[in-house]
């Protein structure tokens, strides 16, 4: 069985780098469905609500992480869904407003293999 | 100690679209940076913000490459951000601009091989010096 992840970023690079990576993860098959800022984030979940885990940027244009976080978090049908920011080292008050409007974690960029990895076999394995 | 996966020393290697997608995605940014600037200096501080956030994407991007100059550059625009002062930013327009050309000027010197199974070279080439004169 499929694990679906929802990657809610806006940079094209990640998006790629999330698939080489996801591809050799070997614990469980992943599905992984992409949208490039919160609303066609919002979009894409409603499109899959079976999504396990969602990682979130939080700086992107048209509706941003946090805003995503706070409107997914306000729907009872995604309350089991796991949601994980990626932030980078200087936003330490996003991360902070991130876990206080209800994600789970958040994951540090630049990030390397063995850190998602074991994000994953803690959240969705 | 070197970043391990998911970065220049191993997908990379094996993926050269990774190298494409980059170059593409940092010359658009640098593009609507310049945009932002024309604005900042008009005080259209909205439409400035695509310095801000050409800025972020491209820090993130290279850091997750570790191509590193374009991390320390784009990051020194995106701490522009924060001056509550909208006067700090807008007198610090040249600096950004001068930002924006060494970066273009770096992502004109990454390499992107023919081969996908060549070992890529992900960093800047240096410019060759001008050889001494002979003795």
């Amino acid at each position: 069985m499929r694990t679906k992840i929802l990657i809610v970023d806006d940079s094209t690079l990640l998006h790629r780098m999330y698939a080489v990576a996801l591809q050799t993860y070997e614990r469980r098959a992943i599905e992984a469905v992409y949208a490039s800022d919160g609303a066609e984030g919002l979009a894409r979940l409603h499109e899959h609500p079976d999504v396990a885990l969602i990682l979130l940027d939080v700086n992107m244009p048209t509706m941003s992480g946090l805003e995503f976080l706070r409107q997914v978090r306000a729907m009872p049908s995604f309350a089991d869904v796991r949601i994980v920011l990626q932030s980078t080292e200087d936003a330490e008050a996003d991360v902070a407003r991130g876990l206080a409007a209800g994600a789970d974690g958040y994951l540090r960029k630049p990030f390397n293999r063995a850190e998602l990895y074991a994000l994953l076999d803690s959240l969705v394995s | 100690m070197e970043q391990e996966v998911l970065s220049a020393n191993d997908v990379v290697r094996i993926d050269r679209r990774l190298l494409e997608i980059f170059v593409a995605e940092t010359r658009r940014h640098l593009d609507a940076m310049r945009r932002g600037v024309v604005a900042l200096r008009q005080d259209d501080l909205s439409k400035a913000s695509l310095i801000w956030r050409g800025a972020h994407t491209i820090a993130g991007n290279a850091a997750m490459l570790d191509l590193r100059a374009f991390v320390e550059i784009a990051s020194a625009v995106e701490r522009l951000r924060g001056e509550r002062s909208s006067d700090v930013a807008r007198a610090a327009a040249d600096w950004i601009v001068d930002a924006i050309d060494e970066m273009e000027s770096l992502v004109n010197c990454i390499e992107i091989p023919a081969s996908e199974s060549r070992t890529l070279n992900l960093h800047p080439v240096p410019r060759p010096s001008r050889p001494a004169a002979d003795a």
